[in-house]
């Protein structure tokens, strides 16, 4: 039996606009026989809907768990992974701060005078000036002799260059 | 990352030591049986206006960086001294030899080696009858101020 009032009703259903009893009531008209033709579409919709013994299909629920344990899986994975990146980078980056620090700590502390480095023996300008002077006048004396010792070159060079020329007057001056 | 800890840990290793090297005489210097004495820069600064007598050091004073003298009449420690001239004084280090000596059973024997800045080394090492010395002395010595010196 065509009810006018259906078709409206119908409208508000499909655009999400109809209420608990509204939809109730085209329930009930369409789980009637005397429903017109051009209604039947609709009508194996509503059925559907407010049918409760839907039959699931074999094995369903196990598979539903498998897929669930798969993507919590996944997604633990996903977040070990992060974690072990993010310790990972924050190691390396506190090691090289530590490295840092220490370098910049050994660069600007004071130099400590080390059983290496030399200190001034001396007690007085006075005492330092003469062991100064002792050490430059070795330094000095032997300069010296080294100098004395090349003019003892040059004169022996002198020396041996006049009796050479003296030699080679000579040999000029022999009769052909 | 390990690879890489140890390398920092190597290149520090070699800073320091190679920081802690000077020459290779400071070994001696507190060395049992060895005579030291060592004038800084700051000494030589304090003397600028002295001149009691002697040679005269007017003009060198300020020229001067450092000086060390070690002297030695044991002779276990002579022969290390010795050795460590051989092998320091050399050539290849640098150091050339201006002057060899051998006079009454004493021998001297003088080097020298340039460092950058002016800088001057001259080393004086002497074998006496008993006694081993190396005078050290560092500074920006020029040929007029070594001609001043031996011309006095």
């Amino acid at each position: 039996m065509d009810n006018p009032e259906i078709d409206p009703l119908l409208a508000r259903f499909y655009e999400g606009t109809a209420t608990e009893a509204e939809e109730n009531m085209l329930k009930a008209y369409f789980a009637r026989e005397d429903v017109p033709p051009r209604l039947r579409t609709d009508q194996a919709f509503f059925r559907q809907l407010a049918r409760t013994d839907i039959p699931l299909p074999e094995g369903l629920g196990d598979r539903l768990e498998t897929l669930i344990d798969r993507l919590d899986s996944k997604e633990t994975r996903k977040r070990r992974h992060r974690r072990l990146v993010l310790r990972r980078t924050v190691g390396i980056a506190a090691m090289f701060c530590l490295l840092c620090s220490a370098t910049a700590w050994w660069l600007s502390r004071p130099s400590a005078p080390s059983a290496l480095t030399p200190q001034d023996t001396c007690a007085t300008p006075e005492e330092a000036y003469r062991e100064t002077q002792k050490a430059l006048s070795a330094l000095a004396y032997g300069l010296n002799r080294g100098v004395e010792g090349m003019k003892t070159v040059e004169r022996t060079s002198e020396k041996v260059n006049q009796q050479l020329m003296q030699q080679l007057n000579h040999i000029k001056n022999l009769p052909q | 990352m390990k690879r890489f800890l140890l390398g920092i840990l190597l290149c520090l290793c070699t800073a320091t030591f190679a920081h802690a090297q000077t020459t290779d005489f400071d070994r001696f210097v507190d060395m049992d049986g060895v005579t030291s004495v060592y004038v800084s820069k700051a000494m030589f600064d304090m003397m600028t206006d002295m001149q009691p007598g002697g040679l005269d050091l007017k003009g060198i004073i300020n020229k001067l960086e450092s000086l060390q003298v070690l002297s030695s009449e044991k002779s276990s420690v002579i022969e290390k001294m010795k050795n460590t001239a051989r092998h320091a004084l050399t050539r290849s280090n640098g150091y050339e030899t201006l002057v060899r000596i051998h006079d009454n059973g004493e021998d001297t024997d003088i080097y020298q080696k340039k460092h950058s800045d002016k800088l001057n080394e001259f080393i004086v090492v002497t074998q006496e009858k008993k006694e081993f010395t190396v005078i050290l002395i560092t500074g920006r010595l020029d040929r007029d101020d070594l001609k001043g010196m031996i011309h006095q």
